[in-house]
């Protein structure tokens, strides 16, 4: 950016080593498309070269001296901009976008044909006793649900990656699929399932163990943790499975063979060499669970209430955009606070076993 | 560590051991015992299931038919950690995350040994494969033949009723490995645990073994000591595998009572035989082996008879080997054969010259012919 050189300047006579730079200014290709980003340096060891002498071998030479060397003439500085100027517009219209509208909306007085003036009101009513007791139920519940997501995912993971052999890839597309349902029929599905004459209670009555309905099974923080669990399983297994992959199999044949029972070379080769897909699959899963709306809309009832759920609610039915913003941005503040934590976490106990 | 009941029970035996993956027979009935404190080879090319036996014996793989006794007990179903055996992988397998010291200390820890005998022992190993100085390194920042040194020093340091051992000196280079196989005797000795010691390097099982088990195929081919092995193969693989061996195809002429056979040999010749392999009995024709140490070169014709067989011959390369000169020569009917010489003055060994084999007949075995069977 601070470059002194104008654009337009050769970038042979720009470069500070064009002192030796005999054979590239001796290339009479230098101004043409390719080579006038040849690296003069490179190709001064190698003596002069005529072009017809080049072999097609060395075009790739270039063209890889090209990249390596990205940011030192002009044309080469932009290159790579321009590769990723498109994911990069992509991501920032249609991520931080939004993000900049909701932004706006939380510190607006009365989002929704107010005056639009500058106000903090929003975020004190996000920070009302009444939502800050969801929030904590919403911790709580994802929470748990990751854990037992954890405690599932961990041995499904390892059976898959490690144990069933030729079963590995239907598993792995079971299970990918499961999460192709659509999520409220996956729902739905669920409340048929679980509710006061679902398949549940019927089964348990038919079979003489319970004499009455069980109530607790539907609208309560027990279905929402149950179905939040299940829905985000895959979420829990791939990143644990893709973990597992790459431990050598015949290392784990080493534990057993120097005494280590099951659980021994689970906590002292498996957990340790999983540690980064570990806190990885944390997140991965924390987060999803956290703005899942639908799950604790449908299942929770009021009991079973979340963050995401309420935000929804202040979005589509009470019209509250400013302080639905407000909440989301402090959720979104607290879950990158997570994220950061764990990453830390991570790094400092030094587990990037990733080679 | 477990205490023989008696003397004589084995350390270890495979019964009628197989193991077959899908059509893939890898193990194919095969039948051994290693006492306890034995030096024993499994020696093959590669593929013939040297692996696959020492992976059921340490059991991460079920045996398809076959009985596997550990210290006379059944042991086929055991889990490998309720095993006295430790496995020295052939891809090392060392525990990526431990250091080298750690790696060592696996074992020793799970034996819930007191800190002090386990730092002691760790130290012993590390400093026996020379890799003490290395203890605080990760397996990743060490090379191929130190990290299959740290995998020996974390099978060593167990003190197992039987140690078996796949290629542990593979990736070493040709002096470190002598001194290590020295080394590894030594310890042997020692310690006095059986060792179960997969090669396919015949010098090295020859220099270091009690027996031998030379395979072929998922099958023995031929059980023994060194000297038998090598002195007396029983089947053209072995005389093949083992050392370097002149084949040559022969008629079997007379067998008479006494026991001694002799043949005819291209060109016509008669000779008398050493010995005769159970594999070559009855036939018509057979294989005479014929280690080219043991051929002499002379110009004048050697007195035929019971000390010395001969045949014509004209040089067709001389190759310096080192410590020996090899002699490739031609004779009769398009036969091929060579000599290895450690004489000094190999310079009138021209290539085209006429010269006469000879060797003792006490020195040579018949066995098998080839599948096709022309002599
Ligand atoms: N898990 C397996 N599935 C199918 N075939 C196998 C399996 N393991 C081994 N084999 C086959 O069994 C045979 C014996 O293999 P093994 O690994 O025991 O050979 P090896 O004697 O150790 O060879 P090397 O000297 O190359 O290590 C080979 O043909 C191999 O392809
Ligand atoms: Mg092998």
């Amino acid at each position: 950016m601070d470059d002194p050189r104008k654009p337009g300047d050769s970038a042979a006579t720009a470069d500070p080593r064009e002192n030796h730079g005999a054979a590239a200014t001796a290339d009479p290709r230098e101004n043409a498309e390719l080579s006038a980003t040849v690296d003069a340096g490179a190709f001064a060891m190698l003596g002069p070269v005529h072009p017809d002498e080049r072999r097609p071998h060395d075009e790739i030479q270039e063209a890889v001296l090209d990249v390596s060397y990205a940011g030192r003439g002009n044309r080469r500085r932009w290159a790579p901009y321009v590769f990723i100027s498109t994911p990069v517009g992509v991501l920032l219209t249609f991520f931080a976008g939004p993000l900049a509208v909701l932004a706006v909306y939380s510190f607006q007085v009365r989002s929704r044909g107010g005056d639009g003036s500058f106000t903090l009101d929003n975020y004190r009513a996000a920070v009302q006793p009444n939502i800050l007791e969801v929030a904590g139920s919403t911790f709580v519940l994802a929470t748990i649900s990751m854990l037992i997501l954890l405690v599932l995912a961990y041995p499904l993971a390892y059976f898959i990656a490690l144990k069933v052999g030729r079963w590995e890839i239907p598993l792995l597309l079971a299970l990918a699929l499961s999460d192709e349902l659509n999520p409220l029929i996956r729902i739905f599905g669920w409340r048929t399932i679980l509710a006061r004459n679902g398949l549940v209670n019927t089964v348990l009555q038919n079979l003489g163990i319970t004499q009455a309905p069980l109530d607790w099974l539907l609208f309560t923080r027990f279905s929402v943790v149950l179905v939040l669990t299940a829905s985000w399983m895959p979420y829990a297994v791939i990143p644990l499975y893709a973990a597992m992959k790459t431990i050598d199999r015949r290392v784990l044949e080493a534990a057993s063979d120097l005494g280590a029972g099951w659980f021994t070379t689970f906590r002292t080769v498996i957990l340790p060499l999983t540690a980064t897909g570990f806190v990885a699959t944390m997140v991965i899963v924390f987060i999803p669970i956290v703005s899942d709306f639908a799950t604790p809309g449908l299942v929770g009832g009021t009991s079973g209430r979340m963050l995401a759920s309420v935000i929804e609610d202040l979005f589509t039915r009470r019209g509250e955009w400013g302080v639905g913003s407000a909440l989301t941005f402090l959720l979104l503040i607290v879950s990158g606070v997570v994220v950061y934590l764990s990453y830390r976490i991570a790094r400092i106990r030094n587990l990037d076993t990733s080679t | 560590m477990n205490q023989s009941p008696s003397e004589t029970t084995p350390a270890l035996e495979l019964v009628e051991l197989s193991k077959h993956f899908g059509n893939v027979v890898a193990v194919d009935r095969i039948s051994l015992r290693v006492e306890q404190g034995e030096f024993f080879s499994l020696l093959g090319p590669s593929g013939c299931g040297k692996s696959t036996t020492l992976r059921m014996i340490a059991g991460f793989e079920e045996p398809t038919s076959g009985r596997l006794l550990l210290d006379g007990q059944e042991g086929s179903r055991l889990p490998p950690f309720k095993r006295n055996t430790n496995l020295v992988f052939q891809s090392y397998a060392l525990f990526p995350h431990m250091t080298v010291r750690d790696n060592v200390a696996y074992g020793p820890r799970r034996a819930r040994l007191s800190r002090t005998e386990v730092a002691s022992r760790v130290e012993d190993a590390l400093r026996t494969v020379r890799m003490w100085e290395y203890a605080d390194r990760l397996p990743k920042a060490l090379s191929g033949g130190q990290r299959q040194r740290v995998a020996l020093a974390r099978g060593l340091v167990n003190h197992p009723a039987v140690l078996l051992l796949d290629e542990p000196l593979g990736a070493l280079d040709l002096k470190l490995r002598r001194e290590m196989q020295i080394e590894l005797k030594e310890i042997q000795r020692r310690v006095g645990i059986s060792f179960v010691y997969v090669t396919h390097d015949q010098e090295e099982a020859l220099t270091l073994s009690d027996r031998i088990a030379v395979m072929n195929g998922g099958r023995v081919e031929q059980l023994g000591t060194p000297e038998e092995i090598y002195n007396r193969p029983t089947t053209r693989f072995c005389a093949d595998f083992i050392g370097e061996a002149n084949l040559i195809e022969v008629r079997v002429g007379d067998r008479s009572g006494d026991g001694r056979v002799s043949v005819v040999l291209p060109g016509g010749g008669t000779a008398l035989v050493g010995s005769v392999s159970p594999s070559s009995a009855d036939s018509a024709t057979a294989t005479l082996v014929l280690r080219p140490s043991r051929v002499a070169l002379d110009d004048k014709e050697p007195p035929h008879g019971a000390e010395r067989a001969a045949i014509p011959v004209e040089v067709r390369r001389v190759i310096f080997q080192g410590s020996v000169v090899r002699v490739d020569l031609e004779g009769p009917e398009g036969v091929s054969l060579s000599a290895s010489t450690s004489e000094a003055d190999t310079s009138d060994l021209r290539v085209g010259r006429r010269m006469w084999a000879h060797w003792a007949p006490g020195e040579t075995h018949l066995v098998e012919p080839t599948k096709s069977g022309t002599p």
